[in-house]
């Protein structure tokens, strides 16, 4: 009788797990539970980006929660634009691969904004695999990971993840459908809705990684194979946070790096702003968005008037 | 290597594997390896510990057993205390006790200059020191002969079920199993299969997501309120049960999958009737051996009234102090000590005729009184508790809603209970048994906890 139920109990737990499968997202438990906040995140614009009913945009940004949150698509009146930003942690090997993924699909757009803090130009490959949001990434849809061999562990990490029953948090909307509806109707912007308080931590200098780099060349080379335009970006730093020498060698030493390569810098000049205009340390408020929003779109008139 | 970790799922099964298709002898040495490395997963340093103390043990037991005048067994069994609670000492309560007499020196207005150590307390220490000591008392009264096979009694020692987190085995239940041939049943592949799943269970769902709601409450005392520590000391009395017991569950059920019972641990201890009945049910290989190797020498209720009582007191406040180096825990065992005494004493629950469920009721309150001293690591924040504006303050941190998965355990103890048959589950009809199985398996991966929580009972 014990091996009777032992049997049926392991058959059943496989045909449950296979239909959990089957109707599953690979990333989340999408539409059986509600995933986390950031595999929500990166499940809601890929979708955007990929679902085959979506929008076709002039132009992408791409990058962390400051360009989610910093740039306002329905401000670029004369261009269809998409918000992708998603999160610090899913680093830059995580943004390179969706601009691969983007520029490999059947429309690309004319153009490719990568948007970040300075800092995410420092991260490395092991800070990377550290974080795992990108590593469940690469494992959900089955690509290799850009930051080397995936840890084995991630591999339970990710089966865990999408079977925890989980509530999305109410400053999302509650569940993912709301989150996701949001979304579309701001074009992935995400307004920060928190006030700022003086942060206690000070950025004084800059030092890029040589393999942030690295990944930088390859979105290049894959943008001239396919003849889109690639832009790399800062957004803007609160006062009490970066110095503008700070600030100065960020964009001076990346400029650098971007005349000796085939990317397109877009300088904004000073970017270290006002603390009133931020909501947290890294997300500008409403406000400092759409401020931010008119910089960059009269930067990129300027810079791909011609190509459009 | 922690028993709710992807790592020991995979170490098990090769250890299995490795095991099922060896011979005795080599299943014993695959036993040992595998022991060891379990073992010197935290940390490989600990390694030395555990081989002084099986060395020392093995050694002595055969030189009691040589020689024929008494004193000289007296000194052997002296030399092999000193080792193995010199080492204990050192480790876990050598700091406790500095500091404790640094506050003192300084209360009094003496500057103290008391060197402390900079040492990790070794995983299991208690547990493995018990054992090995008990198998050295065990010859020295010439209960079991000494084993001559090296081999057997560091695999006595070392058996990585029980190794960190006991239950603490006697050598005279041990050695044998590890020294004979092994059948294993249909039946204790069935078992131990149920008691590794109902112990990942009771550890992951329910242990775990009582700790979300019980340890932000007891982090913060001073902020809580009444109402707030009320709860969180009765959901604390589940979380340190299932958490306990479920790694005796898993213990059991892992050395179970190799053909080797061991020792019950846990027996329905909110059953309790009284404060010994308590003791008969709860960490059970703990209490008989803090009754044959304490409380009996020191003369056990052999010497009359008085003697008895103090002999309660001595032995469940060194129960105390063996749980951990802090003034709670022996307060702790002081509780219970009074507990025993005053039992024993006036026999509250028998004069007073209560009904058996009403007795259950009032122990299990009476039992989390003890819970609390327990897991409180502030005493002086409790005496200012009750002047707390907040006292009514019903919401806990970390969602009291968590508390809904103790009512599983409690629905099936209360069948074993009236059953009085730990597998009563069992008896369920098949289809049940496995919609049940199934159902499990999602509460666990849908609201277990697979953090790195540590078993609470490693740090003793």
């Amino acid at each position: 009788m014990k091996f009777r139920v032992s049997l049926f109990a392991v058959l059943l737990i496989l045909a449950s797990e296979c239909l959990f499968n089957f109707i599953a997202e690979p990333l989340t438990a999408l539409p059986i539970s509600e995933p986390m906040a950031d595999d929500g995140m990166l499940v809601a614009k890929r979708k955007m980006l990929f679902d085959e009913t979506s929008e076709r945009y002039d132009v992408v940004f791409i990058g962390d929660s400051s360009c989610g949150a910093g740039l306002v698509p329905n401000s670029f009146d004369s261009m269809s634009v998409l918000n992708a930003g998603t999160f610090a942690s899913f680093t830059i090997a995580g943004y390179t691969d969706m601009a691969l993924e983007i520029l490999d699909s059947k429309h690309p757009p004319k153009a490719i904004v990568i948007t970040f803090l300075p800092r995410s130009l420092e991260v490395t490959s092991e800070d990377t695999h550290k974080f795992g949001i990108y590593v469940r990434y690469c494992i959900a849809y089955e690509k290799d990971s850009l930051a080397g061999p995936i840890p084995l562990d991630q591999y339970w990490q990710l089966f865990l993840r999408r079977r925890t029953v989980n509530r999305f948090p109410p400053k999302y909307g509650g569940s993912y459908k709301n989150f996701l509806a949001n979304l579309e109707s701001t074009k992935g912007w995400l307004p920060e809705q928190s006030v700022f308080k003086e942060s206690q931590r000070k950025e004084t200098t800059f030092h890029s990684s040589t393999w942030a780099i690295t990944l930088m060349d390859r979105i290049s080379e894959k943008a001239k194979e396919k003849d889109c335009q690639v832009f790399l970006c800062f957004t803007p730093r609160p006062k009490s946070v970066a110095t503008l020498q700070y600030w100065e060698q960020a964009t001076k030493s990346t400029e650098k790096i971007a005349d000796c390569r085939d990317w397109k810098f877009l300088n904004i000049g000073n970017g270290v702003w006002d603390d009133d205009l931020f909501g947290t340390e890294s997300h500008l408020t409403p406000d400092g968005a759409s401020r931010f929003s008119s910089i960059i779109k009269k930067q990129l008139q300027q810079s791909i008037q011609t190509s459009l | 290597m922690l028993f709710n970790s992807p790592e020991f799922g995979i170490f098990l099964v090769c250890i299995l594997a490795a095991y099922y298709i060896s011979t005795h002898r080599v299943q014993n040495i695959v036993l040992l390896a595998g022991s060891y490395i379990f073992y010197g997963w935290w940390d490989w340093r600990f390694l030395g510990l555990i081989l002084i103390s099986t060395i020392v043990d093995f050694l002595i037991g055969i030189c009691i057993e040589s020689v024929s005048s008494s004193r000289a067994k007296f000194r052997l069994i002296i030399s092999s205390l000193i080792v193995n609670l010199g080492i204990l000492g050192v480790f876990k309560y050598y700091n406790f006790f500095a500091s404790s007499l640094d506050s003192l020196l300084l209360d009094l207005g003496f500057n103290s200059d008391i060197p402390y150590l900079n040492v990790v307390l070794p995983v299991g220490i208690s547990f493995y020191t018990f054992q090995t000591l008990s198998y050295s008392i065990d010859v020295y009264r010439g209960k079991i002969p000494a084993t001559r096979n090296l081999l057997d009694f560091a695999l006595y020692v070392t058996f990585f079920p029980q190794l960190v987190a006991g239950p603490i085995e006697r050598a005279s239940h041990l050695l044998p199993a590890i020294a004979s041939k092994r059948i294993i049943t249909a039946d204790q592949i069935s078992r131990g299969g149920w008691l590794i799943y109902w112990g990942l269970f009771k550890k992951v769902v329910i242990a775990d997501n009582l700790a979300l709601v019980v340890n932000p409450i007891f982090d913060d005392l001073e902020g809580a309120s009444a109402l707030q520590i009320t709860i969180a000391t009765y959901l604390f009395a589940w979380q340190i049960y299932c958490d306990f017991s479920g790694y005796t569950d898993i213990a059991r059920g892992c050395s179970s999958l190799m053909g080797i019972d061991l020792c019950l641990n846990f027996n329905l201890p909110y059953f309790a009737t009284n404060p010994s009945d308590f003791w008969q049910r709860w960490h059970i290989s703990l209490s008989t051996w803090l009754r044959d190797y304490l409380y009996i020498p020191l003369g056990g209720n052999r010497l009359g009234i008085k003697k008895m009582y103090r002999n309660l007191m001595i032995t469940m406040l060194l129960g105390g102090l063996w749980h951990g180096a802090s003034w709670n825990f022996v307060l702790w065992g002081l509780f219970h000590g009074v507990l025993l005494v005053l039992f024993r004493r006036f026999d509250f629950m028998g004069t007073l005729k209560f009904p058996k469920w009403l007795s259950i009721v009032l122990f299990f309150h009476i039992t989390c009184v003890g819970w609390l001293l327990f897991r409180v690591q502030d005493l002086s924040a409790l005496t200012t508790l009750w002047q707390s504006s907040q006292f009514w303050d019903l919401t806990a941190p970390g969602g009291l809603w968590r508390a809904v998965f103790v009512l599983p355990l409690i629905a099936l103890q209360i069948a074993q209970y009236r059953t009085s048959d730990l597998f009563v589950i069992f008896r369920l009809p098949w289809m049940m048994l496995s919609i049940i199985f199934v159902g499990m398996y999602w509460m666990l991966f849908g609201f277990g906890q697979w953090g790195t929580n540590e078993f609470i009972y490693f740090q003793f």
